[in-house]
């Protein structure tokens, strides 16, 4: 049998504090599909202990195309991605604390409070657009992936995706211009209507290794190079992932949407009956 | 329970720079970080630290036995403090050496008596003490409301990159 | 954003106690225990009103429950998380510009 330093020997150049930080850091997964269950697979590999899952929804045929872990009968089995989840990191990391939630993370926040990283693997802008809103509350990095695919007319369909990072103090996806009202009223004008979005594994695949190679650098320092913003543009169509090119007129902006003051438990100002001024409750 | 405290890098910057800072005749120099509680009926409590105030030079009484004594005035300034924002305060210092601080006897003396003056004008936060070394720090959180004292589990400061500066996890 | 004060004083008029809180930018009125029209299930429920522009409505009435009406609605927000609370919402312009914030509030509740 492997002892735990053998494991991780071909991964001692990240520094040798690497492995007790990642080891001691607790990760929260937010979906657990296509995009999540890639992340899930390569943290585990390489060591994390700690976890946090969230995604309510059991395993369907369609999924089987994509999401890593799943077993031929889990949909007959009616498997919850967050069992899947759990199984792909206890085969690998038997130790590891795995909270697991088969809900929304909205109905069971607390976990998701105590992490000290979120991956946001959610399929919308709404969604991407209230986990960020918690991670600035709680002043905890947050990195998205997100992918989808696009077909105009007689074109090739365009396959496209992201990795943002979300680090408290600096600039939101608002800030990069990825998030939007526009983006986000045009998404509630067609609430239901959506149907099932293409998916594919590959791409899953490199955006969830950028990300993970993303938090492993901002856990351990590894490439030595300090980023408060990442916004990270993919295209499936020629398989280059590059810096958005946004982020070149960003320089020297500061985010205006999540003042540092405005963190913890939310602070209602009340307006009392009787008298004029307010008193914070 | 646990509590974990969590202080942007700016403040850290800011909190270091100053402590740093000699005086005229203190050993070491005092501030008071504010924070707000998150998670405050969850497990891990969270401090999210919000704030840094210094305490002014003339705010320090000479005394050759502690590093540092604050006076009246200082304490008054932080409790109005706490009183308007209604955030809570940690009285923080810096120990200039690497690796774990530990808290002296004066601060094991002084600071229960200092949180029991910040309770009454801020009992919804969170107060304590928070001692910085040059790389680790600790942390000791009186919770709303709770009457014992915990060790944060850790002190994390938020930036690239993460840095883990210590508690009992 | 502020709001004239005496805009808040007229919602605490009208509704009882109001909590006013920001979150992201966006100051949002809460309106605890809010009495809601003849015929809903529940008779009342807290509220929160967004009276600026979210999602593609002008503002938005959000409810802590989903409320059972007369009217047949198409509740397009479930379960949305602000202010560290669970919301919906159900589906309705209000395009009447310049309205005061209890104004807001009825034209609101007037859909259910």
């Amino acid at each position: 049998m492997t002892t735990i330093n053998e494991r991780f020997v071909r991964q001692s150049f990240l520094s040798a504090d690497a492995q007790p930080t990642l080891e001691r850091a607790v990760v929260g997964l937010v979906g657990l599909g296509g995009g999540g269950s890639h992340v899930t697979q390569q943290l585990a590999h390489i060591g994390f202990l700690n976890y946090e899952t969230y995604d309510p929804d059991a395993v369907e045929a369609s999924n089987y195309n994509r999401l890593i872990g799943v077993l031929d009968g889990d949909v007959a089995a009616r498997t919850s991605k967050v069992e899947i989840a759990t199984r792909v990191i206890k085969d690998l990391q038997p130790d590891a604390r795995v909270g697991v939630h088969r809900r929304r993370w909205q109905d069971d926040p607390g976990p998701l409070r105590g992490c000290d990283l979120i991956f946001g693997c959610v399929d919308t802008f709404a969604a991407r657009h209230e986990l960020e809103v918690f991670a600035r509350r709680y002043m905890i990095p947050l990195i998205d992936i997100g992918m989808d695919v696009h077909q105009a007319g007689n074109e090739p369909p365009r396959m496209a995706g992201q990795v943002i990072l979300s680090l408290p103090g600096g600039l939101c996806m608002t800030c990069i211009g990825f998030l939007t009202e526009e983006k986000l009223a045009k998404e509630a004008a067609l609430y239901g209507a959506a149907g099932g979005r293409p998916q594919v594994v590959w791409p899953n695949g490199v955006l969830a290794s950028t990300a993970v190679g993303i938090a492993v650098d901002l856990l351990t320092n590894w490439t030595r190079t300090s980023r408060d913003v990442v916004y990270l543009s993919y295209n499936g169509n020629d398989g280059t992932i590059r810096p958005h090119v946004r982020l070149q007129f960003l320089e020297g902006v500061e985010c205006q949407h999540y003042p540092e003051c405005e963190v913890g438990d939310p602070v209602m100002r009340w307006s009392s009956s009787t008298e004029a001024e307010a008193s914070v409750r | 329970m646990r509590a974990r405290v969590r202080i942007p890098a700016t403040l850290y910057a800011a909190a270091l720079a100053d402590l740093k800072r000699p005086h005229a005749f203190a050993a070491e120099r005092v501030g008071f970080m504010s924070a707000r509680v998150g998670n405050r009926s969850g497990d891990p409590m969270l401090v999210l630290a919000t704030g840094y105030e210094p305490v002014a030079d003339d705010h320090y009484i000479e005394d050759d036995y502690v590093g540092a004594r604050i006076n009246a005035d200082a304490i008054r300034a932080n409790m109005q403090r706490i009183l308007d924002t209604g955030e809570g305060s940690f009285h923080v210092h810096l120990h200039p050496h690497r690796g774990a601080p530990q808290l002296s006897r004066t601060d094991r003396r002084e600071i229960p008596r200092l949180v029991k003056s910040f309770r009454p004008v801020g009992p919804g936060a969170a107060h304590g003490i928070i001692v910085l070394s040059e790389d680790r720090a600790l942390g000791v959180v009186w919770g709303p409301g709770e009457p014992e004292p915990i060790e944060a589990d850790e002190i994390t400061v938020v930036e690239w990159p993460l840095r883990f500066l210590g508690g009992r996890r | 954003m502020s709001f004239p004060d005496d805009q808040i004083q007229e919602l605490k008029a009208m509704f009882g106690s109001v909590g006013q809180g920001v979150e992201a930018g966006v100051t949002y009125f809460l309106l605890p225990g809010l009495t809601l029209p003849e015929g809903c299930t529940p008779s009342s429920t807290d509220a929160l009103l967004c009276p600026t522009p979210r999602d593609g409505y002008n503002s938005r009435l959000f409810f802590a429950d989903r409320i059972q009406s007369r009217h047949s609605l198409n509740w397009n927000a479930v379960g949305v998380r602000i202010l560290e609370h669970n919301w919906n919402a159900f589906s309705w312009q209000v395009n009447r510009p310049g309205l005061r914030l209890a104004q807001l509030v009825s034209a609101h509740l007037g859909a259910l």
